[in-house]
């Protein structure tokens, strides 16, 4: 094609002198001789900055973690972040040097062609490294999702209904069913998740975990609260008019104060001992 | 065309300059920018319009404003005391007083009137004064039989003190919650009885009082807990559309 | 033969079903649409009592009247209809039918040429894509407060719903029209469609369908979101009637032209274009047609059964019989692979944009058309990391996350041999390229973001919230829209023969490349934090993350704005193209604009070079390279003189 080659077009053994060649009206030098220097650079730089902020960021946002899962997650966050990292520092690095290298800004010319790359050792260089990555994931995934063991025997049941559009919750072993959520720390819970009517999703935030509250289905999820201080319940699934409202509050307090947080409701003072499993 | 096609790919590619950008016009950019402006707010008012006003079960519009009682003693502390009332009915071309409610709505639904939409003092003693005029089934759920969240946790219904109503046998209910992140715990529930006997629209009404405190400043919502709609649950219909038998409370 | 055009049949006489075609168009679908609609709401309310199932019957029978007499107006049932009764019809019409007329006029009708049935659905695309756009606005403004009360919960979750359809849709249908309806033929030097009355019949079912879908705000609204989980659709207003309808005319408009890219792409090919060096682009939207049809067949059956379980007293999705479980498990099974029928044709756009700016051919294509595969072949099995809430044994969520995961290496293939394209290429900075880089950019994210929605311990704290909002926008933004519109960029001047505003595109580009980082990265922000999605309001701390992703999301609307408006100015105002502006390689830029009515002035044969690659590009300056096309070395894929199909 005539117009193309009015340029001259590259010798393919040589790129570099190709480059430099091109330096008449309008195409842009060559900006940097070794492309791979600046790939390295920027690719470094942005993966250090992404590392820092894997590693910093999760701590500012995330809510307080108020169970073993909670911060089992913000571990899986951050790991995931650090492996990340080198991701985006290189797709960063290797676009930003493609940019500085041969590049023409005329509108009205393409630059003369670059010579056809087979690029195989660099995508079997970059799948390996995903691979890789993506075990570590995995590996990492299956460690997080076996069960520690760490369940108690004795978990404190509580019945938790959805409707729309409010959580109500049931202390088995007494008659309480109040909308606020009240948990002794240190013990396992076990809530059975159901809803009355549409599928609401029971997530008490900072437990780092949540489950389906489906109706005419009973839920399981076991988690062991390890810090005091209040929480949130909020229903995740679009459950209609008043979803956004959904939002409950909960608090984690000591086996003590949760015994008498139940005489409070109306329990015995007996039966809430029991129930909170707190001495006479 | 014709002399390309026999000319195969010996097509001239240079026939015109490759950049698009075009040359000697005037600049009318920031005219144009204004335009756009303009022509974008019109477009996004005007879809809210559309959904808010242009719905065929346009729920009503206007709040009604709580009336001051004075000054009353809750717990030992001195509380503006206000008093609102409002009225549900099984239809919502029922009457209150002869004005009908939700002009333009669902005229099948049940409703609550003259609005649902309030405005209180926050911090306030607020006695609602309900009158219930429509018939009424079992809850989806007994718990919200029980009063909750009123001045000792019981209302006032048909002049006696109640804390809890058959369950199966519930018109409406008035559940008050707080929008997310504002006052936490708050959490008001009363259940109104069904009218007896033959209650369409018939004038039989059921009156309920309660008290309650209003929280601090702030947007609260409302809605009942008796499945008064249709489909699953019977939760669809009015119960799934706001202003039939749910709305605002507005603490200022 | 393959051509729409027949022209043995000139001596038949006019006939009543001439007469009537010659009058079928959009006007006479408006029409017949709406006086059929009125039959139908008018006799069902005579058969039905309104309430309960009645209002969803009357809704039911309504819509689809509109649809079917919609289409019967515009003549889409044409094809069908004629078969059935024998039609012989005057070829002259038939002519007009396959475009040959030319005129505007033939945008308003049902047309065959594959081109214009590209351009109707670009339109219809944008129109959708504009409505979601007004959504997101709203939504955006009023999450701007924490407690607004701008739109009201109702109007807030029926905006959800249609802003969260009407983008799927309208970018869905960027893919099936502008790239795998007009351009695709052209790249695989086809001189037509396989199936051109199929590929036409889709737009049309899909226009009616929309109106359906856009109706539903102001018949009620339908409060569910775009996921329309049952049991909340069983419960949501009879407008979810109009939209389960709106959907099965969604699955007829992939189905057809799913059918109609992949016979067109298996049989219409030019002389020499082997399945070897089919262009990426081609590859992918053949990938793409073949999942979306495989797909929709669980789209129609959720639909169907909500709309039995709405009209007729069905318990599909209704305890104790039915489960929203089961909806769920459905919908994954056809939602899943759907969002990957979205990512790979922009992914194909971008490889070539990224080839004919960088001044090479695509990089390793075969390991980007294996990736493809894999990806289409994934998404079939990794529904469970929707599920990771719904109360999976950890036995298959970790084999869900597995799976999962495994997406990152098609995917990291598909990056880095659209990476191994420009790292050393000689870059041509024009406004397509642009995107390509953007492109890169947000996928890293969306997929890192994936990658730990993905895995069971961390779902289970942003399950339902805004870091699930924030992921799937850098995908379905970030990367399908980015990916669409610089395929759109890339071929306006083929789409429309006149060159984009380059200064007011790359002004676009800037306003949406950082309005997509300001608006969503500020939800992942949010998202952290704990804010549920689709909520209309919010925790007070969670304010300033909002405001930050509502002006974002002002910024990005404006940039689209600004991008359509060059585009519609350029159309008619901008600089005349050339045939071959971007000077690359594949066969559509083979064809003079407009491409004239049978693609190429004579049938394109490619030559039997064994080397050339995918996307027929090869450099005569390569070592070894074989010379191809007819009689010069001039590359690949270039149409040959005097080796046509016979048929002009
Ligand atoms: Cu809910
Ligand atoms: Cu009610
Ligand atoms: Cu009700």
């Amino acid at each position: 094609m005539p117009s193309e080659t009015s340029n001259g077009t590259g010798s393919p053994s040589s790129d570099d002198q190709a480059a430099a060649t091109q330096r008449s009206d309008g195409h842009l030098a060559d900006g940097a001789a070794r492309p791979w220097a600046f790939a390295v650079g920027v690719g470094v730089a942005v993966t250090a900055a992404a590392a820092v902020a894997a590693v910093v960021l999760p701590g500012r946002a995330l809510p307080v973690a108020a169970s073993s899962t909670a911060t089992d997650a913000a571990h899986t966050i951050r790991l995931y972040g650090l492996l990340a990292a080198p991701v985006l520092g290189a797709v960063v690095g290797t676009a930003a040097a493609s940019l500085i290298g041969r590049r023409t800004n005329n509108l009205d010319e393409p630059p003369p062609d670059a010579p056809p790359a087979s690029g195989r050792p660099a995508t079997m260089v970059g799948f390996a490294f995903t691979a890789v990555l993506v075990v570590a994931v995995v590996a990492w995934g299956l460690v997080t999702l076996t069960p520690s063991g760490a369940a108690t025997e004795d978990p404190l049941t509580v019945r938790v209904t959805g409707h729309q559009w409010v959580w109500t919750f049931a202390y088995s072993g007494t008659k309480v069913v109040g909308t606020n959520l009240v948990l002794p720390v240190g013990r396992s819970v076990a809530f059975e998740v159901t809803s009355s009517d549409v599928t609401h999703g029971f997530h008490p935030v900072g437990l780092g975990t949540q489950v389906e509250a489906a109706p005419g289905v009973t839920t399981e999820l076991r988690v062991t609260p390890n810090k005091l201080g209040p929480l949130t319940v909020q229903c995740t699934q679009l459950c209609g008019l008043l979803h956004s409202a959904m939002v409950t509050h909960a608090e984690v307090v000591t086996p003590s104060a949760f015994a008498r947080w139940l005489v409070t409701q109306g329990v015995a003072p007996t039966v809430a001992r029991t129930v909170a499993r707190v001495g006479p | 065309m014709e002399g390309r096609a026999t000319e195969g790919e010996e097509v001239n590619l240079s026939e015109a300059p490759l950049t698009g950008r075009f040359h000697g016009r005037p600049s009318a950019l920031p005219v144009k920018a204004l335009l756009a402006t303009v022509v974008g707010v019109v477009v996004v008012a005007a879809a809210a319009w559309v959904l808010l006003a242009g719905q065929t079960y346009q729920p009503p519009s206007g709040t009604q404003v709580a009336v001051p009682l004075g000054k009353a003693t809750v717990n030992g502390h001195v509380l503006p005391h206000v008093a609102l009332n409002f009225s549900t009915y099984p239809f919502s071309n029922g009457t209150n007083d002869g004005a009908p409610v939700h002009p333009g709505g669902n005229r099948t639904w049940p409703a609550t009137g003259p609005t649902p939409n309030f405005q209180v003092p926050a911090n306030a003693l607020v006695t609602v004064t309900v009158r219930q005029y429509d018939g009424g089934a079992a809850l989806n759920d007994p718990w919200f039989a029980t009063v909750r969240g009123t001045i000792g946790n019981v209302a006032t219904i048909d002049g006696r003190v109640v804390h809890a109503i058959n369950p199966n046998r519930v018109g409406h209910s008035f559940l008050l919650q707080s929008l997310p992140g504002a006052a936490s715990g708050f959490f008001v529930n009363v259940p109104f009885p069904a009218v007896n006997g033959d209650w369409a629209d018939s004038g039989k009404h059921r009156t309920i009082v309660f008290d309650f405190v209003s929280g601090p400043k702030g947007t609260y919502v409302w809605n009942c807990e008796f499945p008064c709609g249709q489909m699953i649950a019977l939760f669809g219909s009015a119960m799934s559309t706001f202003g039939y038998m749910s709305g605002y409370l507005h603490a200022v | 033969m393959t051509t729409a055009l027949k022209l043995d049949s000139a001596s038949t006489p006019t006939t009543w079903s001439d007469r009537v075609r010659a009058r079928q168009g959009a006007v006479a679908g408006l029409v017949v649409g709406a006086v059929a609609a009125a039959v139908a709401w008018t006799g069902a309310h005579v058969a039905f009592e309104v309430g309960n199932w009645g209002t969803d019957r009357v809704t039911a029978l309504t819509s689809i009247a509109w649809i079917l007499g919609f289409n019967l107006g515009v003549g889409t049932w044409n094809p069908p209809i004629g078969w059935l009764l024998g039609w012989t019809t005057d070829p002259e019409l038939e002519a007009t039918e396959a475009g040959a007329a030319g005129g505007r006029s033939r945008y308003l009708r049902f047309c065959t040429d594959h081109k214009v049935v590209g351009i109707q659905y670009l339109v219809l695309g944008l129109t959708l894509l504009a409505v979601g756009g007004v959504g997101a606005l709203l939504i955006r403004t009023q999450l701007l407060s924490p407690h607004s009360t701008f739109l009201g919960p109702t109007a807030y979750g029926d905006v959800v719903t249609l802003h969260g359809l009407s983008m799927v849709i309208g970018a869905l249908l960027l893919l099936i029209g502008p790239f795998a309806s007009f351009v695709v033929p052209l790249m695989i030097g086809a001189r037509s469609v396989a199936l051109p009355r199929l590929n036409a019949m889709g737009v049309w079912i899909m226009a009616s369908a929309a109106v359906c879908l856009i109706a539903t705000v102001v018949i009620g609204g339908a409060d569910v979101g775009w996921t329309t989980f049952a049991p909340l659709a069983d419960q949501a207003s009879p407008a979810m009637t109009a939209l389960a309808i709106a959907m099965v005319g969604l699955v007829a408009c992939v189905i057809l032209s799913g059918i109609s890219t992949v016979a067109t792409v298996v049989t219409m090919r030019a002389k020499g274009m082997t399945m070897q060096r089919l262009p990426v682009m081609a590859w992918g939207s053949l990938v793409a047609a073949a999942l979306a049809v495989a797909t929709m067949a669980g789209l129609l059956l959720v639909m169907t059964f909500v709309l039995t379980d709405r009209t007729m007293g069905t318990s599909f999705f209704v305890p104790p019989w039915g489960s929203g479980g089961l909806y769920e498990v459905m919908f994954w099974t056809m939602g899943q692979p759907l969002l990957y029928v979205l990512l790979i044709p922009p992914a194909g756009a971008l490889l070539e944009v990224a080839s004919s700016f960088a001044r090479r051919p695509v990089v390793n294509p075969r390991a980007i058309v294996v990736s493809f595969i894999v990806i289409a072949a994934i998404s079939f099995v990794t529904l469970g990391h929707h599920l990771y809430t719904a109360g999976l044994s950890p036995a298959v969520a970790g084999a869900s996350m597995a799976l999962t995961e495994l997406f990152a290496l098609p995917v990291g293939v598909v990056v880095l041999c659209l990476l191994a394209t420009v790292w050393r290429g000689s870059i041509w900075a024009r406004l397509p390229l642009f995107f390509v880089y953007l492109f890169l950019w947000d996928l890293v994210i969306g997929g890192v973001s994936g990658a730990l929605l993905g895995n069971p311990t961390t779902d289970r704290s942003f399950h339902g919230g805004m870091v699930v909002t924030a992921h799937l926008h850098f995908m379905m933004v970030g990367a399908v829209l980015v990916g669409a519109a610089g395929g759109l960029v890339y071929w306006f001047p083929k789409f429309t023969g006149r060159m984009l505003d380059e200064r007011s595109g790359r002004g676009a580009f800037w306003l949406i490349a950082f309005g997509i980082q300001l608006t969503f990265l500020a939800q992942f922000w949010a998202g952290a934090e704990g804010m549920a999605r689709r909520v209309a309001w919010y925790e007070p701390g969670f304010q300033t993350a909002n405001q930050i992703s509502t002006v974002g999301a002002y910024l990005l609307t404006l940039g689209w704005v600004v991008l359509v408006w060059a585009g519609v100015w350029s159309a008619r105002h901008g600089r005349p193209a050339p045939a071959d502006p971007w000077r690359a390689r594949t066969l559509e830029w083979r064809t003079p604009t407009p491409v004239p009515l049978r693609n190429f002035p004579v049938a394109p044969v490619l030559s039997e070079d064994p080397e050339a690659t995918y996307s027929a590009w090869t450099d005569s300056s390569t070592p070894g390279a074989v010379p191809v096309g007819g009689h010069s070395n001039t590359g690949a894929g270039r149409p040959s003189a005097g080796e046509t199909g016979g048929e002009d």
